[in-house]
């Protein structure tokens, strides 16, 4: 009896009551007739006569009103014990076996803090609430709590639990122990799981919640969003979606930390560029201050924004004091806090080299070119660049990993066994600037160099016309520059372009040079092989090309690197346009890559190398020894030297990850990873829940909690309709009672009536 | 005995009963001359009028001065006082104990014989009266004398209500014992045989009778305001009846009201008087509504 009763009522136990109360207007009635005063009357014959012709008339009347009488309570009934039609939406409130799963959010964005409580605080508080409510009805409920960050496993213990007062105990020292992650998680994988975990249940009720803050960026025109929830409708899943944040926070976040990192060297100041957003879309930012810290230390400098407006991004660049020392360092930038923490700060692990060296080939013994590019670098030595000139024997003969870039002047020809190692470098991210001269074969490097390899990549960017071209100038006393330069600029030449030294590449006097090929097409939009001409003479003859080898970047200018075929190294934009040169092309691998929270540290090196042991030092933690482990059935080398392969999982928190590891050489070697969260979960802008049902459409069975609203735990929610009919009725059942009451019986006039 | 015949003949009501005139709605003969005027012209001491002989009317009522005066002959016309035979019929069936005040139809009606016993004695006529249920349970016979009160207030005294009425014996009854026509005044609530009542009150008015109902009502038998679920004990053996009476009252009224129309109706067609009392109202308001209707029906018969 209750278990069915229970499909239908929020208390069964009162439902019954109120069954058996239904006879109290007909044992009142009893009772009534039992009850009754007595009088001797004279008149009998008249009253029966009344009797007599009235008594279908009374009967009726009075059935209709034990039948009212009988609806009210009913109603009253109804409502105390407080009736669902739709057995679904009993929710927690009892009824058959139902199966609760719980999806929690726990990305980023669910840091969002307010007073003393965050919206992952809030979800717990819900969650808390859910198990308790179900609790009330022991095991009648099942649970299983999953967190977005990993939907496909269950919460360790609470995986489809019985709800009852144990679990209540057990749920709360559980839910103590669960963190807010930091990392961005996509919502449909949630969904996924919950459907995939609903799989398994072959009957019974089947509940989702979806405990988030429903931020417009994850709910909004996310078609794979809408389809997870329409699919798992269609699976007879109720989904109710539960909001944790009822209104919007403002939130400033450091989106990006760039800059010549990989050009750093020891003593070398650093070009630091911040990128800050305002995530409100409605509010400006104000005096927005990012405080540096080098290795820890507070640098006596802030990068200050006055204004930020509503969703805009802006950033700054500047140049801050270099490390003194080669090795691992860190910078820290750190904004002012407001609601969402963890983008107020951000990490950047640089790796600083002594120097940045610098490989230059002269294919001229007399080495003319090569004398200026070299000069160039080492006259500014702030620049931390040290070059190396050598002939074209040396491409062979060494290994170029250690150059940053690699400058070819004047090369007639390159020799077979440079050709590999130019290639594995340039693949590997180096750097590449051709400068050509009156030694280059053009034939050798339209049949070697210009064609594409088996990956689509080619040395050359150009087939060459032949010989070497005049710039002519028929009239000299014509002002007007040599180089055409339109924007965009180029990156090497738009820094000088907009600095004071613009005047200069105006005088830049280009006397010969190597024209392209009469048949290659000089339109880049046309020709699509992936070569941008970046200069371009007056006279329409491309000048300088870049173009793509593998990773790494390839610079030609077909004129050549010294004051030979034009007056270039003895213009003042020169030295900046060779170093922004060298800056441009480097190699960025000694940039470490910045990464996103959560991804895995996994280093692989040979044991041949290093020791097995190394020591990390996650970010806000103390140091640990790892042990690496042998790649089973791998071997990367051909003398099949042993792999090793060390794995981190914990990366969850922002910061700098420190590796030590043990070189079988040259001893202690430290590696610094920067980890920041990103900037997806920054946007605490909030899906309206008419947004969400607007996007999820009219056929989709959802329900939408609004933040702090409980009632629906309780039940409150459920049935509302309902009740409120149930009122209706009572109301309607009340005044007709009443009317009727007052029709069917005699009412003796007023004194006033009568007068 | 005294005490229980005084009650009905309380110092107050014969204090408001003393100023009023009892007076025959018609006339009727008697052998004593008194208030009630005769509809015999005859020899008396009130000259009425003078009428124009005509062949047949007796020469010793020829007023003589008129003829030496005007030589025509006229007759002189008296009106002959007469004394009023009233018979007064108390009716005691059990539905007469009915009372929802302080006072019941019994009593009312006792109060009532004795107070036109009272009047008509002190005018010196002659009052009878009979107690009757469903047959005669007293009889006093008429008399005039002052000291014949006592002898009708006993037999009221005397009487407990019990069975049920038969009214056609009775009114048969008394007027074969009526050999002279007189007034029958009958005080009774009429629960009897509809028919019976009507065929005996035809037999009065058909020996000559002048016949007044005094029909005596409870307030609760007119207006039925009784509320709350009420078990009705019916009086002479009528049965009884749980309800809630105010979902009856409409068609008891109904019932009522043709109880009462027919009744009236009928009196009217007999040339019976007939008067509805409450037990409610005061003795001489509703004897003095009762001696207005009369005088205004004599004037109407005399003209």
């Amino acid at each position: 009896m209750f278990p069915f009763l229970s499909n239908f009522f929020v208390s069964p136990g009162l439902a019954v009551a109120g069954g058996i109360l239904i006879a109290s207007p007909i044992i009142i009635h009893f009772i009534n007739r039992m009850r009754f005063r007595r009088v001797r009357f004279a008149a009998m014959e008249f009253l029966l006569a009344s009797q007599q012709r009235n008594r279908r008339r009374l009967l009726i009347e009075q059935l209709i009103l034990l039948l009212l009488r009988i609806l009210i309570v009913l109603a009253l009934a109804a409502l105390i014990a407080r009736l669902i039609l739709d057995p679904s939406q009993m929710a927690l409130l009892g009824g058959a076996r139902s199966h609760h799963i719980v999806l929690l959010d726990d990305s980023g964005s669910m840091r969002d803090q307010w007073g003393e409580t965050t919206a992952f605080d809030e979800g717990l508080d819900v969650v808390r609430q859910l198990v308790q409510e179900g609790a009330t009805r022991p095991n009648t409920q099942e649970f299983t709590l999953i967190l977005l960050s990993d939907p496909e496993h269950p919460v360790a213990g609470l995986n489809q639990r019985k709800v009852n007062l144990d679990f209540v105990h057990e749920v709360e020292t559980k839910l103590e122990n669960l963190k807010c992650t930091r990392q961005s998680f996509d919502l449909n994988d949630g969904l996924e799981g919950a459907r995939t975990l609903f799989e398994e249940e072959k009957s019974g009720n089947k509940h989702l919640h979806v405990i988030s803050d429903f931020r417009s960026s994850n709910w909004l025109d996310q078609p794979a969003i809408v389809k997870g929830v329409k699919d798992l409708d269609k699976a007879g899943i109720a989904v109710n979606l539960v909001k944790t944040v009822n209104e919007r926070h403002q939130n400033v976040g450091i989106t990006s930390i760039s800059g010549d990192i990989h050009m750093a060297a020891a003593g070398v100041p650093l070009e630091l560029t911040v990128r800050v957003k305002n995530f409100d879309e409605q509010t400006p930012a104000e005096d927005v201050r990012v405080a540096i810290f080098a290795d820890g230390k507070k640098l006596p400098l802030n990068v200050v924004f006055k204004q930020i407006k509503p969703g805009v991004e802006v950033e700054k660049t500047e140049i801050v004091e270099g490390f003194e020392t080669a090795g691992a360092h860190s910078i820290e930038l750190k904004l002012d806090p407001d609601a969402l923490d963890p983008d107020n700060s951000r990490f950047l692990a640089i790796d600083v080299k002594p120097a940045s060296r610098v490989l230059v080939i002269d294919g001229d013994p007399a080495g003319d070119d090569s004398f200026f590019v070299s000069m160039t670098m080492a006259a500014y030595q702030e620049s931390g660049m040290s070059p190396l000139v050598e002939n074209i024997d040396y491409l062979g003969r060494r290994p170029l990993d250690e150059f940053k870039c690699i400058f070819l002047l004047n090369v007639p020809q390159l020799p077979a066994d440079a050709i590999q190692p130019l290639r594995d470098y340039l693949l590997d991210g180096g750097g590449l600037a051709w400068f050509v001269g009156d030694t280059v074969n053009p034939a050798f490097y339209n049949d070697s160099l210009y064609p594409e390899d088996e990956d689509g990549n080619r040395f050359f960017p150009v087939p060459l016309g032949g010989g070497r071209s005049e710039l002519v100038r028929d009239d000299f006393t014509l002002p007007g520059p040599d180089l055409a330069l339109k924007p965009p600029y180029h990156p090497i030449f738009d820094k000088l372009i907009s600095g004071q030294v613009n005047s200069y590449l105006g005088a830049v006097s280009v006397y010969e040079y190597l024209p392209v090929h009469d048949d290659w097409e000089r339109s880049d939009n046309k020709r699509k092989d992936g070569v941008t001409t970046s200069v371009s003479l007056r006279n329409g003859d491309p000048l300088i090309f870049e173009h793509r080898f593998g990773a790494g970047r390839v610079m030609t200018f077909l004129t050549t690197a010294g004051p030979i075929w034009n007056n270039w190294a003895k213009n003042g934009s020169y030295p900046p346009i060779i170093l922004d040169l060298v800056k441009y092309i480097s190699r960025r691998d000694s940039d470490l890559r910045q990464r996103n929270v959560g991804e895995v540290i996994q280093l692989s090196y040979s044991e041949a190398d290093y020791l097995r042991e190394l020591d990390i030092t996650p970010a806000g933690g103390t140091e640990m020894r790892l042990t690496a482990s042998r790649q089973q059935g791998k071997a990367d080398t051909e003398d099949d030297e042993p792999q090793l392969t060390a794995t981190f999982r914990d990366t969850g928190l922002p910061g700098i990850y420190k590796i030590k590891r043990i070189h079988q050489v040259t001893g202690e070697e430290n590696v610094f990873l920067a980890y920041n969260v990103t900037p997806d979960e920054s946007s605490l802008t909030l899906a309206a829940s008419s947004e969400i049902d607007k996007r999820l459409g009219p056929d989709v069975n959802v329900t939408i909690q609004d933040a702090g609203n409980t009632e629906w735990i309780e039940g409150e929610e459920a049935g509302q309709e309902v009740r409120q009919a149930l009122l209706f009725i009572l109301l309607i059942a009340l005044l007709l009672e009443q009317f009727l009451a007052y029709i069917f019986s005699y009412h003796p006039k007023t004194v006033g009536a009568t007068a | 005995m005294t005490q229980d015949y005084r009650r009905f003949l309380r110092p107050e009501e014969i204090s408001r009963i003393s100023r009023l005139e009892i007076k025959a709605r018609h006339i009727v003969e008697g052998f004593l001359s008194g208030l009630h005027r005769s509809p015999y012209f005859g020899q008396s001491v009130e000259f009425v009028q003078h009428r124009e002989y005509t062949p047949g009317d007796d020469v010793r009522r020829i007023d003589w001065k008129v003829w030496s005066k005007t030589d025509k002959y006229y007759i002189k016309q008296y009106e002959e006082d007469t004394n009023l035979r009233t018979t007064i019929l108390v009716d005691a069936s059990e539905s007469m104990l009915f009372g929802s005040g302080a006072i019941t139809k019994y009593e009312y009606a006792c109060t009532i014989a004795a107070a036109l016993s009272y009047l008509l004695l002190r005018q010196q006529d002659s009052v009878g009266m009979v107690v009757f249920d469903d047959t005669i349970r007293k009889r006093v016979q008429t008399s005039s004398k002052q000291l014949h009160l006592h002898a009708l207030l006993a037999a009221l005294a005397a009487e407990d209500p019990k069975k049920k009425t038969d009214m056609y014996d009775i009114l048969r009854r008394t007027a074969e014992n009526k050999s002279r026509k007189g007034m029958v005044v009958l005080i009774s609530d009429l629960f009897a045989d509809r028919d019976s009542l009507f065929r005996g009150l035809k037999l009065l008015r058909h020996r000559g009778h002048d016949v007044l109902i005094l029909h005596v009502m409870d307030d609760e038998e007119l207006d039925f305001s009784y509320a709350g679920t009420t078990k009705f004990e019916g009086m002479e053996e009528a049965g009884d009846l749980v309800c809630d009476p105010r979902s009856l009252r409409e068609g008891y009224m109904k019932a009522v009201g043709q109880f009462l129309d027919d009744v009236r109706r009928h009196c009217a067609k007999n040339v019976v008087d007939y008067q509805t009392i409450r037990t409610s109202e005061h003795l001489d308001a509703a004897l003095a509504h009762y001696m207005n209707h009369r005088i205004g029906m004599r004037q109407s018969v005399r003209n």
